[in-house]
């Protein structure tokens, strides 16, 4: 069936560009490196091609690489080593993550302060809070990908954006 | 139902479809719940720009080759696995095609090397004589044997009249006669 075949391979490769800078980009939230987060995309989507028995449900896939990545990265640390770099991988291919997008050109300091901020914010709070405001994730979801409650996600979400809008001074809400 | 205390779970985006549909009929009407989400908005917004970064060239790329190779791996060790079965499979025939056909062992039984039987030279003079006293009332009826140097002979004599030499009192016992 090499129609079919074909087929797979153009879903999966379809399903690779459109995941991998998402992964890659939780990530970079995770270990606050780009090198290191490389390693974790590329060793998430490894670990995912050996379970991909697993996943049933291919809408749920990108939660799916979350907590993988997730549960890689939690390794790394218990371990107490750090991913390390492949070789030929030229910091000049890395894009500075302090950087965001066009928007210092643009002079919208606001947006790298808030990347700023997200940085110093505790990793758990800093996890949770990125994916629920850039990826629109609900509390269930985030405590599957992060192996906490729901609780324990809504707590940290409200702590952390508590946190953000002090440090950015943006209006408070409550 | 007090709408405002949706909020938390509004930013979160834990409402189903429903609650979250009154939650923003209820922001029309309520400039408190709307001034809190739009500051809540707005930080959104920030983050999402802030880390919608450039990611690293050829990132999809590189992820591919990287599974590529590992398939390339689970590959060449399935063909590894698969050519040593195959020579465990020629070598067991060899072996067992270079076996003497005597040398096969019944099914259900243990393969162990058994001892030949140990055959006692027979002088060829060897043989027992048995007499006795009043052949008239003995009998004597040779047995089967297992063995063909071994000969069991038995003997009935007649009641109350003791018989000869290699005679015995229980008429049933037999007289075993080795060569």
């Amino acid at each position: 069936m090499p129609g079919r075949r074909e087929a797979r391979r153009g879903h999966v490769s379809n399903l690779l560009e459109e995941w991998a800078p998402r992964v890659y980009r939780f990530a970079l939230r995770l270990a606050g490196d780009p090198h290191v987060a490389e390693d974790l995309t590329q060793e998430t989507f490894l670990r995912a091609w050996r379970q991909r028995s697993r996943l049933r449900d291919h809408r749920a896939g990108l939660v799916w690489l979350f907590k993988i990545a997730a549960n890689v990265w939690r390794d790394q640390l218990r371990r107490g080593r750090c991913l390390v770099a492949r070789a030929g991988s030229g910091a000049e291919e890395y894009p500075d993550p302090a950087q965001a997008p066009d928007d210092l050109v643009a002079g919208r300091e606001e947006v790298g302060r808030a990347l700023a901020e997200l940085a110093l914010l505790p990793a758990r709070q800093r996890e949770v809070l990125y994916l629920s405001a850039c990826e629109g994730l609900a509390s269930s979801a985030i405590g599957e990908i992060l192996g906490i409650s729901a609780d324990a996600v809504k707590a940290n979400l409200w702590l952390a954006r508590k946190k953000m809008r002090e440090r950015l001074s943006l209006t408070d809400p409550a | 139902m007090n709408l405002c205390a949706l909020f938390d779970d509004y930013v979160a985006h834990d409402l189903a479809a429903p609650e979250q549909a009154r939650f923003e009929a209820h922001l029309a009407e309520c400039p408190a719940c709307r001034h809190k989400v739009d500051a809540e908005r707005y930080l959104d917004s920030l983050l999402a720009e802030a880390t919608s970064g450039p990611v690293p060239g050829n990132l999809s790329e590189r992820v591919r080759r990287r599974l590529a190779a590992a398939r390339q791996r689970r590959l060449a060790a399935g063909l590894a696995l698969l050519a040593a079965c195959a020579l465990v499979s020629v070598l067991a025939g060899h072996w067992l095609s270079s076996r003497q056909p005597g040398d096969s062992v019944p099914e259900g039984q243990a393969h162990l090397e058994q001892p030949a039987p140990e055959v006692l030279p027979s002088p060829a003079s060897a043989g027992v004589r048995v007499t006795f006293s009043d052949p008239a009332r003995v009998l004597a009826v040779p047995v089967a044997s297992d063995s063909p140097h071994v000969t069991v002979i038995q003997v009935y004599t007649a009641l109350r009249e003791p018989v000869g030499a290699a005679q015995s009192q229980d008429n049933s016992n037999p007289v075993r006669s080795d060569p």
